[in-house]
Formats: structure tokens, sequence, C-alpha cells
């Protein structure tokens, strides 16, 4: 065990720590609240232009505050989500980029999201401007039915103009889907609309490069679970929706996109290179309301005392007005509950788990925590030398594999100071 | 200590729902037991369960402090009682600790089943019995209808009957007086030997056993070393009381008067329900006579779900049978399941409070198996066996026959109703034995039917045939020649033990078939296909297939919610390990509900 580098606060947690090279930016407004939507975002209306420019001003600040403290040197991906940061006012858009672009000089990859309502000549303008390489916009549908059962604040023809206009401004273009949409009691959803595998086509014609198609999950408290509870929508059957997402996936990967992640496809290459760096556990920093830093301690780690803790998780306080004044929990995780996470995100993409760097950061051999699991999964699981992965297969099937691995780390996991 | 002529002991019997808990409000609030704002309904209704349900499932003991127009304070034990069937043991031993009883009879239902019931047991202990026509608030009321039936259908004198609103205590400071003036004090005894019957108990975390008590000879005080006549176990006396809702310490319990003792009792085995406590060092001669035995009339065996803690639920089971005296439990064992316990129940009301209870009170996760009557089966050989267990059937082969408890049920019911419940009577192969007018709107109905058939929805049917009008009691009558089959069940080609059960052989297919449905709907899908079977023998008769299931993942995971996503699987965890594994089949307790529950319970829903 070595000892900690001594000297401020700051300076020992940047050292001991695999310093954050990807930045993420939450700004919590929208238009309107969708009818499936549990994130943290307000609707736009209610807000007064300075309550807004007072939020983008503190965002901007505590990024700063967050770079400083763990010696943050440049970025290799930036990522500013929602919410839908479109929904901002142009001018206060635009004072958000700047503001992030004077933090985060050049990154490699700077991805933007936005809603078709509010992409706009304007909007692209700025983008490009101040250095966005990348537009991840929210269609979820492109059949009108479907987009007002998700309450959705825009049409399928505005979504399919956004596209077009962000495919015309050199950006790469990212866009998401949602399967399984519930659908009036009945009414024999399946057959109305363009299919899942049409939409996607559709979308693939228009020159995206990268494209999420999420299973609808109804979340409590939200007016979609409600409807559905009410007996007004009904869920698609489990086989339907397998289904109607082979569906998707044929055309996908007869157009060279590849499933990389449980929900994620691009052609080899255009993955989302922000997006990756969660899945491979690395260290990420977060500002706005609700953001989320993970910091990994690449040795004996600066947090906590008892117990070895291996990664530090900062949550952003869930806060417009008082979000100046801090309020941001952070929480030690352990170093199983950080080894399991690494599992837990690893799995999901098909790089897998790299082998080499779990036994490098966790001390012990992937196998040894959980070959039990492996064997079980032997049918699904791809192996190489570096690294430990699931076919599509097994990819549908993560939870369970993961509830496994969980179960028997229980039984593995060597004491804290053991390894 | 109060002078036994100061006392009176007496129980509120009746049917179901005639109001026996909320006129012991009416009692408990004029005696001040609780302070006002304590108050609620049905105050003596305390388990969870009782509340939900709304019914009375375990007698209720309370004293009551009540100043006479005598002028003379009189102690007045009351016990509440349950009205259903199959709690009818509470009843028998509530009465036991009686001089008297509150019959009471709905005002707009008149006299029922378990009015007739409970009436006879109180009369067999020649308990002295005021009837009491309540619910007289009621705009349907029909006291000189009700008068009639006391005269008519119960042989008591109707002029003796009280009008009394349970709700709205019209009649009850007339009901405090004939208690004290009508129901005799207890009675002298002939000795002062210590002599002290145990009518129920209950385990507190805290305090450990809790007997109770009616004192019938001797008294009972702190510090005495007393002896249970059972076992010869001897304990010394660390408190005793009376219960006002509360346990309320007292310096003693005189002869004559009902209240609890603590005393430090670790062996929670050596309490019986029915033995005799005396005094260690002068003993009495005999012990009291205690209760009739319990006859459980359906069994079913009960596993943890998690086979490592079947200590604990020894423990629990234990526990609960001090304050349930009709469990009667024996250790078992499953190949599926590890050990557990084959229990016997009064009915499947019984079955169900148990199995909450133990999973309430003792945060016990279990299992139950099938129930099951207990069938008698003549052998090749000539011996004569008696089964309840699928696990002991014997090979048919050296079966000669067969034969299973038959009931006599007795039906009363408004004239409107016969044709249905006649139907549903033939339904449950009964045979109908006698058809009686009480009067121009009732009759009482005899079948003779076998008691598988009612133990299951027959009470619910009946109810919902008569809209609530029908009431219905049954005795055992004996033995009558069945055709019986074990059927099995297989998931994924592995045979199920705890699944099994003996059935009517010419319904087997249909309830096959059943028990194959809902068990593919109750087990979760699994990575690979898993078919339901169920044989007789060999003989697969029915079959479902569960489908491999296609996709359980989170579809959206990244920076921001990996706390709640390693939580979410923390909790997919949980759940599994709530599962017990069969072969390489996960089975949720779920599935062994499913098989619990019978044909018609579905269709309710
Ligand atoms: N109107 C009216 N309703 C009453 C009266 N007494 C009881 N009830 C209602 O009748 C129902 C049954 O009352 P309980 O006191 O629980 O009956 P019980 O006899 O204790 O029932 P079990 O213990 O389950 O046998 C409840 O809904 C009471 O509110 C009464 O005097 N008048
Ligand atoms: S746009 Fe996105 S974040 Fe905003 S309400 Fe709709 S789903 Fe929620
Ligand atoms: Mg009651």
């Amino acid at each position: 065990m070595e000892a900690l580098a001594d000297g401020s606060g700051g300076s020992a947690e940047a050292q001991a720590c695999l310093v954050p090279r990807s930045l993420y930016i939450h700004v919590p407004v929208c238009a309107s609240k969708c009818a499936y939507c549990d994130f943290f975002s307000l609707p736009a209306a209610s807000w007064s232009e300075s309550r807004m420019a007072g939020l983008v001003d503190a965002t901007i600040s505590r990024l700063a505050g967050l770079i400083s403290r763990f010696g943050c040197d440049g970025f290799d991906t930036v990522y500013i989500g929602g919410g839908t940061p479109t929904a901002l006012p142009a001018a206060l858009f635009d004072r958000l980029l700047s503001g992030v672009a004077a933090l985060a000089a050049s990154p490699g990859e700077w991805t933007v999201e936005a809603n078709p309502e509010s992409l706009d000549e304007g909007a692209i303008a700025t983008m490009l401007a101040r250095g966005v390489s990348r537009v991840s916009l929210g269609v979820q549908s492109l059949d009108p039915a479907r987009l007002a059962i998700l309450g959705r604040p825009h049409s399928a023809e505005s979504a399919t103009r956004a596209l077009a206009l962000a495919a015309g401004s050199g950006m790469r273009v990212s866009a998401d889907l949602i399967a399984g949409i519930p659908w009036p009691r009945g009414a024999g959803g399946a057959a109305e609309g363009p299919s899942l595998a049409e939409q996607v086509s559709l979308l693939l014609d228009l020159g995206i490069a990268h494209l999420s198609v999420y299973d609808l999950v109804l979340e409590d408290d939200t007016a979609l679970a409600r409807a559905v509870e009410a007996g007004e929508l009904e869920v698609p059957q489990e086989d339907d929706l397998a289904e109607e997402r082979d569906g998707a996936e044929a055309v996908l990967s007869a157009r060279g996109f590849r499933r990389y992640e449980v929900s994620n496809y691009a052609p080899a290459g255009l993955e989302c290179a922000h997006n990756l760096v969660y899945w491979k556990m690395g260290s990420y920093i977060g500002s706005g309301p609700g953001a989320v830093s993970t910091l990994q301690a690449t040795g004996p780690s600066p947090w906590g005392r008892a117990a070895w803790p291996s990664s530090l998780r900062i949550e952003e306080a869930q806060e417009i007005d008082g979000y100046a004044k801090g309020g941001a929990v952070e929480s030690p995780i352990g170093t199983k509950e950080s080894a399991y996470e690494t599992i837990m995100m690893s799995f999901r993409t098909v790089f897998g788990l790299d082998k080499t760097a779990f036994r490098r950061r966790f001390g012990i051999e992937a196998r040894s925590l959980i070959g039990r699991t492996l064997e079980a999964w032997a049918g699904q699981l791809i192996e190489t030398r570096d690294s430990l992965s699931l076919d599509p297969g097994g990819l549908d099937l993560l939870n369970r594999f993961l509830v496994d691995c969980l179960i028997e780390l229980d039984g593995t996991f060597p004491a804290p100071g053991q390894s | 200590m109060r002078d036994p002529s100061l006392i009176r002991n007496f129980c509120i019997i009746a049917h179901i729902d005639h109001g026996k808990s909320t006129l012991a409000d009416r009692f408990i609030e004029k005696a001040r037991v609780v302070d006002a704002r304590k108050m609620q309904d049905q105050m003596l209704d305390n388990m969870d369960i009782e509340r939900e349900r709304g019914i009375t499932i375990k007698s209720q003991a309370v004293a009551l402090e009540y100043q006479a127009k005598d002028g003379k304070t009189y102690t007045l034990n009351l016990v509440d009682t349950p009205g259903h069937v199959d709690f009818s043991y509470e009843v028998s031993r509530a009465i036991s600790s009686c001089e008297g009883a509150l019959l009471l009879v709905d005002a707009t239902q008149g006299v029922e089943a378990q009015t007739l019931s409970n009436m006879y047991m109180a009369l067999e202990h020649n308990l002295e019995i005021i009837p009491v026509i309540n619910k007289i608030d009621m705009p349907a009321a029909d006291p000189d209808e009700i008068r009639r039936q006391i005269k008519h259908d119960l042989g008591l004198d109707p002029d003796g009957a009280l009008l009394v609103s349970g709700r709205f205590g019209t009649g009850v400071d007339e009901l405090f007086e004939a208690i004290v003036q009508r129901i005799p004090a207890p009675r002298e005894s002939s000795s002062d030997l210590l002599q002290a019957l145990i009518f129920d108990s209950h385990y507190d975390p805290y305090r450990g056993v809790i007997v109770h008590i009616r004192v019938f000879g001797g008294s009972i005080v702190p510090g005495q070393r007393i002896r249970l006549m059972n076992n010869d176990s001897e304990y010394d006396v660390e408190e005793t009381g009376q219960f006002r809702i509360s346990l309320f310490k007292t310096d003693g319990l005189p002869a004559g008067s009902v209240g609890y003792f603590i005393a430090n009792i670790k062996t929670v085995s050596d309490v019986r329900v029915g033995d005799t406590v005396t005094d260690a060092a002068r003993p009495c001669a005999a012990p009291l006579p205690g209760f009739r035995e319990v006859k459980p009339v359906v069994f079913s065996s009960i596993y943890p779900m998690d086979a490592a803690d079947y200590n604990e639920l020894k423990i629990g089971i234990e526990k609960l049978k001090l304050n349930d005296a009709s469990l009667i439990y024996e250790k078992d064992n499953s190949l599926a399941l590890g050990f557990g316990f084959r229990c016997g129940f009064l009915g499947l009301l019984h079955l169900e409070v148990v199995q909450e209870r133990l999973e309430r009170e003792y945060d016990q996760a279990i299992i139950l198996t099938a129930p099951s009557v207990r069938y008698k089966l003549k052998l090749m050989s000539g011996e004569t066996v008696f089964i309840d267990n699928p696990a002991d059937y014997p090979d048919p082969t050296r079966i000669d026959s067969a034969e299973e408890p038959y009931i006599k049920a007795q039906i009363i019911t408004p004239l409107a109703y016969i044709g249905n419940l006649i139907t549903l009577c033939m339904d449950k192969r009964g045979n109908q034995s006698s058809f009686t007018h009480l009067d121009e709107k009732r009759v009482e109905l005899c079948f003779e039917m076998p008691l598988a058939e009612i133990l299951f929805d027959f009470y619910d049917k009946l109810k919902s045939t008569s809209r609530g009008y029908a009431s219905f009691d049954y005795d055992i009558i004996g033995y009558r020649p069945t055709k019986l089959a074990k059927l099995d069940v297989l998931i994924n080609a592995r045979p199920v033990d705890a699944f099994s059960q003996l059935v009517y052989e010419p319904t087997a297919y249909d309830r096959a078939k059943k028990v194959c449905e809902r068990l593919s709907r109750a087990i979760p899908r699994h990575q690979f296909k898993v078919p339901i079977q169920a044989a007789i023998g060999s003989k697969v008769i029915a079959r479902e297939t569960i489908n491999s299931l296609r996709k359980d993942v989170l579809a959206k995971c990244y920076g921001g919610d990996i706390s709640r996503k390693r939580k979410l699987l923390e909790k997919q965890k949980e759940g599994k390990k709530r599962m017990k594994t069969v072969g390489d089949v996960e089975l949720p307790q779920e599935a062994f509900l499913a098989v619990l529950r019978t044909n018609e319970d579905e269709e309710r829903k």
C-alpha cells in the first residue's frame, strides 16, 4: 500500500485518480414534459430569461471548479445533454456553448443534444461556430400517432426537417428512436403507421451516422404509465417487441450499422466516443443540475476512511435556483461496488470488459471473481486475449448475466485490503 | 383481589359479521378501558389480517370495571370470539372459561348456521345464554321476526332478548345490568389449591411466553412456584394481570378470574393450551378436563423458501402455535424443498391465516404445498392406511379401494336461492339428504358431500349464489368410497413433489389443465423453454410450455445513472434469491400459491 501523495486536498485527489478527460453538461430545460419522461427537466415556458441565465452561468462556474479540483488538462469528449439544450433561448445557448468552449478547448468529439422543435438554422450556426462536431436528435418516432402517445412536442415532419438540416451542416448526426410504444387497447397498433424498420430506413436515408433504439421503459408516476395502468393503452407483448426490433436490426445491419451497445448502433469507428467512456468506466465530470461525475482511483484511493473506496461519485443537486450554492452529494464507491459497476457497464458493449485494465485497477482477475458465471454463460460469451464480452443473444439477457455476477461476487470478492 | 361474587365471565358469540367486535367496542368505551382518543372500530381485532379482512380470527379477552345499579363494582371479563367456521376452536375455548354468553343475532339477517352451532356449544358447557338482537338501528331490522326465530329456531325465551345497536350503543346499559344479574358468578371452588386452565397464550419478544388462564380454584400470585401439569415443568411466577387491551399488572388472580401470568418460560413447548396450572408445593389432585382435541381437516406442508432457514421456521411455528392452538404440525421432508412441516388446519382460511402470520409476525419466507384432505386406503394386503400427503401415496397396484371424508352440510337460506344452491351442491358431488321449511321464507337444506369439495371455494360460491343470505355449517360424517389418483407435476421434465396432489379421478384432467396453465403464468421465463406437464403415473395428461426469455436488459445506462442501475440489479438479485431452484428452473413463491389456489378462485378476480 503506497502512501497517499501529500499536499492540498485538490492535488491529492487529482494525483490519485484517473484524470477525467470527458465532460458532461446537463441542461434541465425542455419545451414541455413528454408523457414517458422521468428525467430532471422543467418546461421552458415556466422560466424567466434571467433565471435561465443564472443557471447557465452557475453551470459554467461549477464546471471550472471541477476542472481545477481534479486537475483536468483538456478533454477528449464533451457532451451537452438534457433536457433539451436547444430549448434555451438562442443567446443563452451561445453563452453556454462559448463558456464550455473556453474551458474545454477543441475536444475530439463534442456532442449536443437537440430536439426537432428547437433545432433551427440559428442553433446549427451557433454549434458550428463553437466547434460542436456531433448532434444527437431526439426523434423517438416518425409515426404521428406514436409521437402523440409519447406526448412529444414535435411532428414527424419537423423531425425529418431537423434531421436534414443537421445532416447538411457537416456535423455527424445521431438520432434516437423508441421501440415498444404502448398503443390504445385493442387497436392493433402494429398494423398502423410506419414500422420501426421503416422508420430506421427513413432515418438512414437522411444521412444519420449513429442510431439509438431504446425499448420503452414505463417509469412510475409518468403520464404514460398512468394511461397503461388505467387500461387506456397496452404495452406490446414480449414476442411482438422482439419482432419489431429484429426488423429494425435487419435494416441496420444491411446498412453497415453494428449493434455496438445494448441500444446503440453505428458503423465501426463512428461509435459515440463520449458514451464509450461511461461504458469503460473511465473518469468523467458532470456539471449542471442532476449531472454526475465519477472519478476512478488508480491505486489506493483518497476517498473514505474505513474501507477502500475505489471511486468517487458526485451527484449535482437537482435544483435550479439553488444550484450555484452547491449541495452536490459526494459518495465514495467501495472497491466491490466499483468492480461490479465496471462489469455492469463494460458488458453493455461488444468491446466488453478489458481484462488487463480490470486486473490493473482491482488487482484481481475478472475470472477469479465471476468465473462460475462465465462458465454458465459460456455459450453466449466471446473471449479474446484482452476482452470478455457477450454475443447479441447474451446482450439481450444482460440483466440475468449481471445478477449472476452479483450473486457470485458476494462470495468471491476478497475483503478490503486483501488484494 | 376481588371477591368472586363480583366477577362475571362471559363471551360474545354469533354467526360471522353479526356485530360481536363492534359491541365489544361499546363495552370497552363505556367502561373506559382506554382513552377515548385511542378508540378505534373493532378495537379487539388487533392483528393486521383481522383488520384487512374485517373479521375476527382470535378470541380476545378484556376485563371491564363496571359499577352496577346495586352500587357494587364488578369485574366483567368479556371474550370476543370469531364467527367464521374455521375458527370455531377459538369459540369453544372461550366458552370453557366463561359462565355466560351473549348470543348475538343480526336483526336484519336472523338466525344463521353458526348462530345455531355456537349456541349448542355454549349449551353443552351449561353457559347462561342471553340472546341479543343486534343492529336494531338498521332500517331493515325486524325485531319481531328475530324474536320469533329465537323462540322457534333456538328454543330460547324471546322475552329475555335485549334490543341493542352495537354501532350506536343503544341498549348497552341494559345489557350491562343483564350481565350482572343473569350471568352467574364463578362457582365457589371446593378447595383452595391452585387450579387454572390455560386457554390461550402468546409470545412476546421481550417478556417471553404470556400464558392466558382462567383460575378455577385457589389463586395465583407473583413469586409463587407453579407446575404445568402436562409435563411437570415448574416455573416461578413473575407477574400476573388482567387483559385491559394492554397487559394490566395485578397483585394476583383469585379463583373465578381470567387473566395472564408471566414466568420466564424459556421452553415454548412446555406451554400447552388446555393444560392445568397448579401450585408446585401444594398441587391440586387432578388436572381440569381441558379441551376437546382439534381435528384438522385439511393438510399441507410448509417449507422455508431457503432450505437453510429450517430452524428459524421451526422456532416461528412453535411460537405461532402458542397463539394458535388449532395448528397441528410435524416434521416433513421433500426431495425438491428439503425439510419442512406437515401441518393440519381447520380449513383453508385457517391455512391462509397461518401462512400470513408466519410471514408477517415471524418474518418467514415460506412455501405451502397443495392442500389435501385425509384419505383412507384399503391395500391389497388387507391393511388400511390413512394418507393426507401425496408423497405417501402407494403404488396404485397395491391399492384395493379408496375412501374420502364426507360431511353433512347444513345450509339455511331464504327460499329464493334454493335452486341455485342445489345446483351448486350437486356440482360439488353432493347428495341431498333433507329439506326442511323453517318458516314460510326460510329453508334448511342438508347435503352429504365430500369434504374435499367444500374446503376450497364452496363458502365464497355459497355467498355469491345467495347474495350473502345463505349460511352453512358442517359436520364430518365419515368415509365414503371414491376414485383417487395422484397427479404429479413435472417442470422441465423433472417431477416436483411439492406440486403433487391427490385428486378425484374423474376430474383429474380438468385439474391438471388448470394447474399447468396457472404454473405457466406464475413461473417467469427462463433462458430456455420450460415445459410443464401434469401426469398420472407415467401418462402425461396436460402440458404447457413457457417460452424462453427474449430480453432482460436495461435499455439505457449512461454516466448519470450508474448508481441507480446498480441498485436496480441488486434488487433483482434479491428477487432471484427468493426463488426456489428446482433442477435448473427457478420457481417463485407465486408458483406454489398457484397450486394452492383451486379451480374457481381465478374467475373471481
Ligand atoms: N348498522 C349497524 N352495523 C353494525 C352494528 N354492529 C356491527 N355492525 C357492522 O357489521 C359489520 C360486522 O361487524 P363486526 O363487529 O366486525 O362483526 P363480528 O361479529 O365481530 O364479525 P366476526 O368477528 O368476523 O365474526 C361491520 O361492518 C360493522 O360496522 C350495528 O349495531 N349497527
Ligand atoms: S425532451 Fe427528453 S428530457 Fe425533455 S421531457 Fe421529453 S423526454 Fe424528457
Ligand atoms: Mg369480530
